[in-house]
């Protein structure tokens, strides 16, 4: 019988991408983002440049071939990741069809929220940061105020995470901008942080089906 | 200095393959049980089979009482003494 995947134990992360690797063989068991491929690359034959691999077998680089690695961090103020897609139609109805006729478009636009509570999470700062200028001052005459940003975040979410040999480990890559943010301050009771995201297509977004191996 | 490995077997995510070595010898007497990897960080739950080497007569002997499977330890005396007043 199929898994049936649940909340718990599943996580939203987010990415940093690490130094790029240029030669050599890719070290560590994580996920690595192709920034580029040569002409006898080592990275999968269907991959393009800003998909993400797991580097398990590890892979050494061929001439051309170029990687990142991405550092997973649990982010500590969610609680939930609604997300939903969509795909454009277009009608094609004659007066001869029984019904109507459509085409299906053929690329999705993702986008979701992600709820939590506002915490002092350094994460958090990545997304505060796209609407406010943060300062901090540590009272000790260090003052830093910083610009607000702009940019991709790298996102993965765990659907099935499980680290038993055997297992398959459903994990989302969701790059994307965050388009709105929501701060609650309830009389009484905890600050909610919500925030809509909105998945970039161009970055490769994909789900990765792994098998644990030892 | 020789340390101890988990090393994927014939077919790596076949959790009954996964093999216990010693530096470049395998521990035969190992059977693991359950596999884990954590992106690297590898940990399974295996049986050892001592008796193998140790031989189970003198196991019995030396080490446990015969019927109860407890170890003949201070804390199991002291409870018996305890219990007679």
């Amino acid at each position: 019988m199929a898994n049936r995947f649940s909340g718990t134990k599943n996580y939203l992360y987010l990415g940093s991408l690490g130094t790029e690797v240029t030669t050599g063989a890719l070290s560590g068991e994580k996920f690595f983002k192709i920034t580029a491929k040569g002409a006898s690359s080592a990275f999968p034959a269907e991959s393009v440049v800003n998909d993400v691999v797991f580097n398990k077998p590890a892979i050494t680089l061929t001439s051309g071939d170029k990687a990142k690695p991405i550092e997973l961090t649990k982010l500590g103020f969610v609680t939930n990741v609604p997300q939903s897609a969509s795909k454009e139609k277009y009608e094609n109805t004659v007066q001869t069809d029984v019904a109507k006729s459509y085409e299906e478009g053929d690329k999705p636009e993702i986008s979701g929220t992600i709820d939590g509570y506002f915490t002092d999470d350094a994460n958090a700062d990545l997304i505060l940061k796209r609407f406010f200028r943060l300062i901090d001052d540590n009272g000790a005459g260090q003052k830093t105020y910083q610009p607000i940003e702009t940019g991709v975040l790298h996102f993965f979410l765990g659907r099935r995470e499980t680290t038993t040999v055997g297992q398959v480990e459903v994990m989302e890559y969701m790059p994307a901008i965050i388009d709105s943010l929501t701060v609650d301050k309830p009389m009484n009771g905890p600050q909610t942080f919500n925030f809509a995201y909105t998945v970039i297509g161009n970055e490769m977004p994909s789900i990765t089906r792994r098998t644990i191996t030892a | 200095m020789a340390v101890l490995e988990i090393r994927a077997g014939a077919n790596p995510a076949d959790p009954a393959g996964v093999q216990l070595w010693f530096g470049e010898e395998a521990i035969e007497n190992a059977k693991v049980i359950e596999a884990y990897n954590d992106h690297g960080k590898k940990r399974v739950i295996a049986e050892i089979i001592w008796e193998e080497k140790l031989g189970r007569k003198e196991v019995e002997k030396s080490d446990k009482r015969k019927g109860d499977n407890l170890r003949a330890g201070s804390i199991v005396e002291q409870m018996e003494g305890t219990a007679k007043k």
